[in-house]
Protein backbone atom coordinates (compact mmCIF):
# COMPACT_ATOMS: atom_id res chain seq x y z
CA UNK A 1 0.00 0.00 0.00
CA UNK A 2 1.67 3.43 -1.27
CA UNK A 3 0.72 5.83 1.84
CA UNK A 4 -0.29 9.85 0.48
CA UNK A 5 -0.20 12.57 2.86
CA UNK A 6 -1.64 15.69 0.51
CA UNK A 7 -2.38 16.23 -2.54
CA UNK A 8 -0.14 17.79 -4.91
CA UNK A 9 -2.37 19.69 -7.25
CA UNK A 10 -5.26 19.30 -9.45
CA UNK A 11 -5.39 18.47 -12.81
CA UNK A 12 -8.74 21.67 -13.36
CA UNK A 13 -6.99 23.94 -11.91
CA UNK A 14 -2.92 23.36 -12.51
CA UNK A 15 -1.85 24.25 -16.14
CA UNK A 16 1.29 21.26 -15.90
CA UNK A 17 -0.83 19.04 -14.00
CA UNK A 18 -3.54 19.62 -16.72
CA UNK A 19 -1.05 19.15 -19.52
CA UNK A 20 0.19 15.77 -18.24
CA UNK A 21 -3.03 14.19 -17.53
CA UNK A 22 -4.32 14.98 -20.99
CA UNK A 23 -0.82 13.27 -22.56
CA UNK A 24 -1.17 10.30 -20.23
CA UNK A 25 -4.85 9.95 -19.78
CA UNK A 26 -4.89 6.88 -22.08
CA UNK A 27 -1.77 5.36 -20.93
CA UNK A 28 -0.78 2.71 -18.08
CA UNK A 29 1.24 5.64 -16.66
CA UNK A 30 -2.00 7.28 -15.67
CA UNK A 31 -4.08 5.79 -13.07
CA UNK A 32 -7.50 6.85 -11.62
CA UNK A 33 -9.05 6.58 -8.61
CA UNK A 34 -13.12 6.86 -8.60
CA UNK A 35 -14.42 8.21 -5.32
CA UNK A 36 -18.05 9.50 -4.41
CA UNK A 37 -18.99 12.83 -3.26
CA UNK A 38 -19.38 11.82 0.33
CA UNK A 39 -16.11 10.21 0.52
CA UNK A 40 -14.25 13.01 -1.18
CA UNK A 41 -14.77 14.40 2.50
CA UNK A 42 -12.91 11.87 4.09
CA UNK A 43 -9.30 11.79 5.63
CA UNK A 44 -8.47 8.72 6.31
CA UNK A 45 -9.53 6.22 3.52
CA UNK A 46 -8.29 3.24 1.79
CA UNK A 47 -8.86 2.92 -2.42
CA UNK A 48 -7.39 0.85 -5.40
CA UNK A 49 -7.02 2.49 -8.45
CA UNK A 50 -7.92 0.71 -11.93
CA UNK A 51 -5.35 -0.43 -12.37
CA UNK A 52 -5.20 -2.10 -8.44
CA UNK A 53 -2.81 0.10 -6.91
CA UNK A 54 -3.61 -0.20 -3.40
CA UNK A 55 -3.44 3.94 -1.78
CA UNK A 56 -4.18 4.48 1.66
CA UNK A 57 -5.03 8.58 2.19
CA UNK A 58 -4.01 9.43 5.78
CA UNK A 59 -4.51 13.31 5.02
CA UNK A 60 -3.18 15.81 7.81
CA UNK A 61 -5.57 18.77 7.83
CA UNK A 62 -9.44 18.36 6.53
CA UNK A 63 -9.20 20.06 3.05
CA UNK A 64 -11.85 18.00 0.97
CA UNK A 65 -10.40 16.07 -1.51
CA UNK A 66 -11.96 17.10 -5.37
CA UNK A 67 -12.77 15.74 -8.47
CA UNK A 68 -8.95 15.85 -10.21
CA UNK A 69 -6.79 16.23 -7.18
CA UNK A 70 -3.67 14.62 -7.68
CA UNK A 71 -2.52 11.81 -5.52
CA UNK A 72 0.52 10.87 -7.07
CA UNK A 73 2.88 12.73 -9.44
CA UNK A 74 6.25 10.77 -10.67
CA UNK A 75 7.50 10.08 -14.37
CA UNK A 76 6.54 6.28 -13.68
CA UNK A 77 3.27 7.17 -12.48
CA UNK A 78 0.33 9.79 -12.13
CA UNK A 79 -2.57 8.90 -10.08
CA UNK A 80 -5.84 11.29 -10.21
CA UNK A 81 -8.91 11.40 -8.39
CA UNK A 82 -11.92 11.17 -10.45
CA UNK A 83 -15.61 11.85 -8.65
CA UNK A 84 -18.56 9.37 -9.07
CA UNK A 85 -21.13 11.06 -11.20
CA UNK A 86 -24.86 11.24 -8.97
CA UNK A 87 -28.45 12.21 -9.92
CA UNK A 88 -28.91 15.57 -9.67
CA UNK A 89 -32.07 17.92 -10.25
CA UNK A 90 -31.01 21.36 -12.11
CA UNK A 91 -33.56 24.10 -12.15
CA UNK A 92 -33.92 27.14 -13.93
CA UNK A 93 -35.97 30.44 -12.94
CA UNK A 94 -37.46 31.29 -16.16
CA UNK A 95 -37.18 35.02 -17.21
CA UNK A 96 -39.61 36.68 -15.07
CA UNK A 97 -40.55 40.14 -14.11
CA UNK A 98 -37.94 41.18 -11.32
CA UNK A 99 -40.48 41.00 -7.78
CA UNK A 100 -41.57 37.53 -9.44
CA UNK A 101 -38.17 36.28 -9.72
CA UNK A 102 -37.37 37.02 -6.40
CA UNK A 103 -39.97 35.64 -4.85
CA UNK A 104 -39.34 32.18 -6.66
CA UNK A 105 -36.25 32.31 -6.02
CA UNK A 106 -36.28 32.88 -2.41
CA UNK A 107 -39.06 30.03 -2.02
CA UNK A 108 -37.21 27.67 -4.28
CA UNK A 109 -33.92 28.23 -1.91
CA UNK A 110 -36.13 28.01 1.18
CA UNK A 111 -37.83 24.34 -0.17
CA UNK A 112 -33.90 23.13 -1.03
CA UNK A 113 -32.90 24.26 2.67
CA UNK A 114 -35.60 22.42 4.00
CA UNK A 115 -34.69 19.06 2.93
CA UNK A 116 -31.02 20.37 3.88
CA UNK A 117 -29.70 20.20 0.74
CA UNK A 118 -25.89 21.28 -0.42
CA UNK A 119 -26.70 22.96 -3.89
CA UNK A 120 -24.42 24.15 -6.73
CA UNK A 121 -24.99 27.09 -8.86
CA UNK A 122 -23.38 27.59 -12.19
CA UNK A 123 -22.36 30.68 -14.10
CA UNK A 124 -25.77 30.47 -16.06
CA UNK A 125 -28.02 30.72 -13.22
CA UNK A 126 -28.68 26.60 -12.94
CA UNK A 127 -29.16 25.70 -9.80
CA UNK A 128 -28.77 21.84 -9.23
CA UNK A 129 -28.67 19.53 -5.77
CA UNK A 130 -28.24 15.85 -5.85
CA UNK A 131 -30.79 13.43 -4.91
CA UNK A 132 -31.02 9.88 -3.69
CA UNK A 133 -33.71 8.05 -5.51
CA UNK A 134 -35.92 8.64 -8.74
CA UNK A 135 -38.66 9.06 -6.46
CA UNK A 136 -37.56 12.17 -4.92
CA UNK A 137 -37.88 14.03 -8.49
CA UNK A 138 -42.33 13.67 -7.80
CA UNK A 139 -41.62 14.56 -4.16
CA UNK A 140 -39.30 18.07 -5.01
CA UNK A 141 -42.22 18.47 -8.28
CA UNK A 142 -45.05 18.44 -5.38
CA UNK A 143 -43.18 20.74 -3.05
CA UNK A 144 -42.84 23.44 -5.72
CA UNK A 145 -46.28 23.02 -6.96
CA UNK A 146 -46.97 26.74 -6.60
CA UNK A 147 -43.56 28.36 -8.03
CA UNK A 148 -43.47 24.61 -10.85
CA UNK A 149 -44.49 27.00 -14.05
CA UNK A 150 -41.90 29.76 -13.22
CA UNK A 151 -38.84 26.47 -13.44
CA UNK A 152 -37.21 24.19 -15.71
CA UNK A 153 -36.52 21.34 -13.86
CA UNK A 154 -34.15 18.63 -15.29
CA UNK A 155 -32.94 15.27 -13.66
CA UNK A 156 -29.10 14.74 -14.62
CA UNK A 157 -26.47 11.88 -13.48
CA UNK A 158 -23.42 14.01 -12.94
CA UNK A 159 -20.16 14.40 -11.06
CA UNK A 160 -22.31 17.35 -8.29
CA UNK A 161 -19.35 19.73 -6.96
CA UNK A 162 -21.43 21.72 -4.04
CA UNK A 163 -20.70 25.43 -3.63
CA UNK A 164 -18.34 25.98 -0.51
CA UNK A 165 -20.64 27.80 1.89
CA UNK A 166 -23.39 26.06 0.63
CA UNK A 167 -22.43 22.26 1.37
CA UNK A 168 -24.67 21.39 4.48
CA UNK A 169 -25.08 17.61 5.86
CA UNK A 170 -27.90 16.12 4.01
CA UNK A 171 -30.65 13.77 5.54
CA UNK B 1 -12.41 24.50 18.41
CA UNK B 2 -10.34 23.43 15.44
CA UNK B 3 -11.74 20.60 13.57
CA UNK B 4 -8.93 20.22 11.13
CA UNK B 5 -6.63 18.80 13.77
CA UNK B 6 -8.62 15.70 15.03
CA UNK B 7 -7.66 13.25 12.78
CA UNK B 8 -4.78 11.84 14.78
CA UNK B 9 -6.50 8.16 15.58
CA UNK B 10 -8.06 6.84 13.50
CA UNK B 11 -12.06 6.53 14.24
CA UNK B 12 -15.02 4.13 13.44
CA UNK B 13 -18.54 5.28 13.95
CA UNK B 14 -20.78 2.74 14.60
CA UNK B 15 -24.50 3.69 13.70
CA UNK B 16 -27.86 1.85 13.51
CA UNK B 17 -31.52 2.13 14.76
CA UNK B 18 -32.37 1.17 18.38
CA UNK B 19 -32.19 -2.19 19.58
CA UNK B 20 -30.13 -3.02 16.30
CA UNK B 21 -27.11 -4.29 18.52
CA UNK B 22 -24.73 -1.52 17.80
CA UNK B 23 -23.28 -1.75 21.89
CA UNK B 24 -23.24 -5.82 21.94
CA UNK B 25 -21.04 -5.38 18.41
CA UNK B 26 -18.60 -2.90 19.99
CA UNK B 27 -18.62 -5.49 22.98
CA UNK B 28 -17.34 -8.05 20.48
CA UNK B 29 -15.02 -5.85 18.90
CA UNK B 30 -13.05 -4.81 21.54
CA UNK B 31 -12.21 -8.21 22.46
CA UNK B 32 -11.01 -9.32 19.22
CA UNK B 33 -9.23 -6.18 18.33
CA UNK B 34 -7.50 -6.54 21.77
CA UNK B 35 -6.20 -9.80 21.57
CA UNK B 36 -4.40 -8.75 18.04
CA UNK B 37 -3.01 -5.67 19.84
CA UNK B 38 -4.79 -2.87 19.20
CA UNK B 39 -5.76 -0.45 21.80
CA UNK B 40 -9.23 1.50 22.07
CA UNK B 41 -10.82 4.26 23.56
CA UNK B 42 -14.91 4.30 23.14
CA UNK B 43 -17.50 7.18 23.21
CA UNK B 44 -20.67 6.41 23.07
CA UNK B 45 -23.71 8.76 22.25
CA UNK B 46 -27.32 8.72 23.93
CA UNK B 47 -30.35 11.09 23.44
CA UNK B 48 -30.60 10.77 27.55
CA UNK B 49 -28.97 8.18 29.51
CA UNK B 50 -25.38 7.06 29.40
CA UNK B 51 -26.81 3.10 30.11
CA UNK B 52 -24.45 1.81 26.69
CA UNK B 53 -21.51 3.49 28.34
CA UNK B 54 -22.16 2.25 31.61
CA UNK B 55 -22.97 -0.93 30.70
CA UNK B 56 -19.53 -1.30 28.53
CA UNK B 57 -17.54 0.40 31.66
CA UNK B 58 -19.15 -3.07 33.61
CA UNK B 59 -18.35 -5.41 30.67
CA UNK B 60 -15.38 -4.35 29.01
CA UNK B 61 -13.36 -2.71 31.87
CA UNK B 62 -14.31 -3.97 34.94
CA UNK B 63 -15.55 -7.35 34.16
CA UNK B 64 -12.79 -7.80 31.19
CA UNK B 65 -10.60 -5.57 32.25
CA UNK B 66 -9.83 -5.02 28.71
CA UNK B 67 -9.53 -1.25 29.19
CA UNK B 68 -9.88 1.49 31.61
CA UNK B 69 -12.90 3.04 32.56
CA UNK B 70 -12.10 5.99 31.84
CA UNK B 71 -11.26 5.00 28.34
CA UNK B 72 -15.47 4.49 27.59
CA UNK B 73 -17.15 7.85 27.57
CA UNK B 74 -20.60 7.89 27.74
CA UNK B 75 -22.41 11.03 26.02
CA UNK B 76 -26.11 12.13 27.02
CA UNK B 77 -26.91 14.33 23.85
CA UNK B 78 -30.56 15.40 24.57
CA UNK B 79 -31.48 15.50 21.06
CA UNK B 80 -31.54 13.60 18.56
CA UNK B 81 -29.09 10.88 18.07
CA UNK B 82 -27.73 11.71 14.86
CA UNK B 83 -27.49 15.70 15.15
CA UNK B 84 -24.26 14.88 17.58
CA UNK B 85 -22.50 12.38 15.06
CA UNK B 86 -23.58 14.22 11.66
CA UNK B 87 -24.55 18.36 12.28
CA UNK B 88 -22.60 19.23 15.10
CA UNK B 89 -19.83 16.63 16.31
CA UNK B 90 -18.37 19.31 18.44
CA UNK B 91 -19.10 17.75 21.59
CA UNK B 92 -17.74 14.10 20.75
CA UNK B 93 -14.34 16.17 18.79
CA UNK B 94 -14.02 17.43 22.30
CA UNK B 95 -14.58 14.26 23.98
CA UNK B 96 -11.92 12.75 21.55
CA UNK B 97 -9.12 15.71 22.34
CA UNK B 98 -9.86 14.11 25.90
CA UNK B 99 -8.84 10.99 24.91
CA UNK B 100 -6.22 12.00 22.74
CA UNK B 101 -4.44 13.53 25.57
CA UNK B 102 -4.79 10.72 28.14
CA UNK B 103 -3.22 7.83 26.05
CA UNK B 104 -1.90 9.08 22.72
CA UNK B 105 -0.81 5.46 22.04
CA UNK B 106 -4.64 4.35 21.16
CA UNK B 107 -4.56 2.54 17.98
CA UNK B 108 -8.60 3.38 17.58
CA UNK B 109 -11.92 5.43 18.95
CA UNK B 110 -15.16 3.83 18.66
CA UNK B 111 -17.87 5.95 18.10
CA UNK B 112 -21.52 4.79 18.65
CA UNK B 113 -24.32 6.93 18.01
CA UNK B 114 -27.52 6.99 19.49
CA UNK B 115 -30.03 4.53 18.11
CA UNK B 116 -31.40 6.60 15.10
CA UNK B 117 -32.97 6.19 11.98
CA UNK B 118 -32.11 4.64 8.23
CA UNK B 119 -30.99 7.84 6.89
CA UNK B 120 -28.03 7.97 9.93
CA UNK B 121 -24.40 9.28 9.07
CA UNK B 122 -21.36 10.38 10.18
CA UNK B 123 -19.48 13.59 9.81
CA UNK B 124 -16.73 12.95 7.96
CA UNK B 125 -15.07 15.33 10.69
CA UNK B 126 -15.57 12.71 13.44
CA UNK B 127 -15.63 9.45 12.18
CA UNK B 128 -13.19 8.22 9.13
CA UNK B 129 -14.94 4.97 8.40
CA UNK B 130 -18.77 4.60 9.08
CA UNK B 131 -20.40 1.04 10.04
CA UNK B 132 -23.83 1.20 9.34
CA UNK B 133 -25.93 -2.17 11.31
CA UNK B 134 -29.23 -3.24 11.19
CA UNK B 135 -31.25 -6.46 12.57
CA UNK B 136 -33.15 -9.17 11.08
CA UNK B 137 -36.06 -8.69 13.35
CA UNK B 138 -37.25 -5.56 11.22
CA UNK B 139 -37.87 -7.73 8.19
CA UNK B 140 -35.70 -8.80 5.31
CA UNK B 141 -37.03 -5.52 3.62
CA UNK B 142 -34.09 -3.81 5.15
CA UNK B 143 -31.33 -3.43 2.67
CA UNK B 144 -33.58 -2.67 -0.17
CA UNK B 145 -35.69 -0.08 1.28
CA UNK B 146 -32.04 1.68 1.57
CA UNK B 147 -31.46 5.06 2.78
CA UNK B 148 -27.98 6.96 3.57
CA UNK B 149 -26.81 4.66 6.47
CA UNK B 150 -27.55 1.38 4.25
CA UNK B 151 -26.22 2.85 1.47
CA UNK B 152 -23.73 5.11 1.90
CA UNK B 153 -21.98 3.32 4.96
CA UNK B 154 -18.65 1.85 4.52
CA UNK B 155 -19.59 -1.41 6.01
CA UNK B 156 -23.38 -2.66 6.58
CA UNK B 157 -23.66 -5.11 9.30
CA UNK B 158 -26.57 -7.39 9.02
CA UNK B 159 -27.43 -8.58 12.97
CA UNK B 160 -29.38 -11.42 14.70
CA UNK B 161 -29.24 -13.64 11.93
CA UNK B 162 -30.19 -16.76 14.31
CA UNK B 163 -33.41 -15.24 14.58
CA UNK B 164 -34.11 -14.22 11.26
CA UNK B 165 -36.48 -18.15 10.83
CA UNK B 166 -38.59 -17.02 13.80
CA UNK B 167 -39.54 -13.54 11.98
CA UNK B 168 -40.23 -14.90 8.31
CA UNK B 169 -37.06 -12.82 6.98
CA UNK B 170 -35.09 -14.57 4.29
CA UNK B 171 -31.52 -14.33 4.41
CA UNK B 172 -30.94 -14.50 0.96
CA UNK B 173 -33.10 -11.62 0.18
CA UNK B 174 -31.13 -9.54 2.44
CA UNK B 175 -28.57 -10.67 0.72
CA UNK B 176 -29.27 -10.02 -3.09
CA UNK B 177 -30.75 -6.62 -1.71
CA UNK B 178 -27.62 -5.80 -0.38
CA UNK B 179 -25.55 -6.18 -3.38
CA UNK B 180 -28.21 -4.66 -5.43
CA UNK B 181 -28.33 -1.11 -3.33
CA UNK B 182 -24.68 -1.33 -2.00
CA UNK B 183 -23.10 -1.97 -5.48
CA UNK B 184 -19.67 -2.75 -4.87
CA UNK B 185 -19.50 -2.16 -1.20
CA UNK B 186 -19.49 -4.36 1.43
CA UNK B 187 -21.99 -6.00 3.66
CA UNK B 188 -21.56 -8.77 6.43
CA UNK B 189 -24.10 -10.80 8.31
CA UNK B 190 -23.36 -11.21 12.04
CA UNK B 191 -24.76 -12.84 15.47
CA UNK B 192 -23.51 -10.33 18.04
CA UNK B 193 -24.91 -12.54 20.53
CA UNK B 194 -22.32 -15.12 19.70
CA UNK B 195 -19.97 -13.50 18.17
CA UNK B 196 -20.52 -15.39 14.63
CA UNK B 197 -19.25 -13.44 11.33
CA UNK B 198 -17.81 -10.81 13.69
CA UNK B 199 -14.06 -11.34 12.90
CA UNK B 200 -14.87 -10.21 9.50
CA UNK B 201 -15.68 -7.14 10.96
CA UNK B 202 -12.46 -6.52 12.67
CA UNK B 203 -10.85 -7.47 9.31
CA UNK B 204 -12.49 -4.50 7.10
CA UNK B 205 -11.63 -2.39 10.49
CA UNK B 206 -7.76 -3.55 10.26
CA UNK B 207 -7.63 -3.35 6.21
CA UNK B 208 -9.33 -0.69 5.68
CA UNK B 209 -9.41 1.44 8.00
CA UNK B 210 -6.10 0.85 9.98
CA UNK B 211 -4.20 0.10 6.70
CA UNK B 212 -3.16 -3.55 8.06
CA UNK B 213 -0.85 -1.53 10.51
CA UNK B 214 0.47 -3.17 13.51
CA UNK B 215 -0.64 -1.68 16.57
CA UNK B 216 1.25 1.20 17.76
CA UNK B 217 2.78 -0.27 20.92
CA UNK B 218 4.13 -2.93 18.69
CA UNK B 219 6.13 0.51 16.77
CA UNK B 220 7.16 2.89 18.91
Amino acid sequence: MLTVTETIGNIFHDKELGGKFEQLRHSPKCEVVKISRSELEKTRLRVKTNQGTDLGLILNSAPKLHNGDVLLNSPEKMVVIEQIPEKVISIKIKKLAEDSQNETSVILGHIIGNRHRPIQIDKNGIISFPILADSEVEVFKKLFSKIINQLEIKVENRIFEPKKEMDVHEH
Amino acid sequence: MNLENKMKIAKVGIGGPVGSGKTQLIEMLVPILKKKGFKCGIISNDVISKEDAERMQRTLATELKLMPEDMIIGIATGGCPHTAVREDPSINLAVIEEIEQKDPTLDLIIIESGGDNVMTTFSPALADYFIYIVDVSGGDKYPRKGGLGIESSDLLVINKIDLATYVGANLSIMKNDAIRIRKNKPFEFVNCKTGLGVEKIVDHIIHNLLFDKKPLKNIT
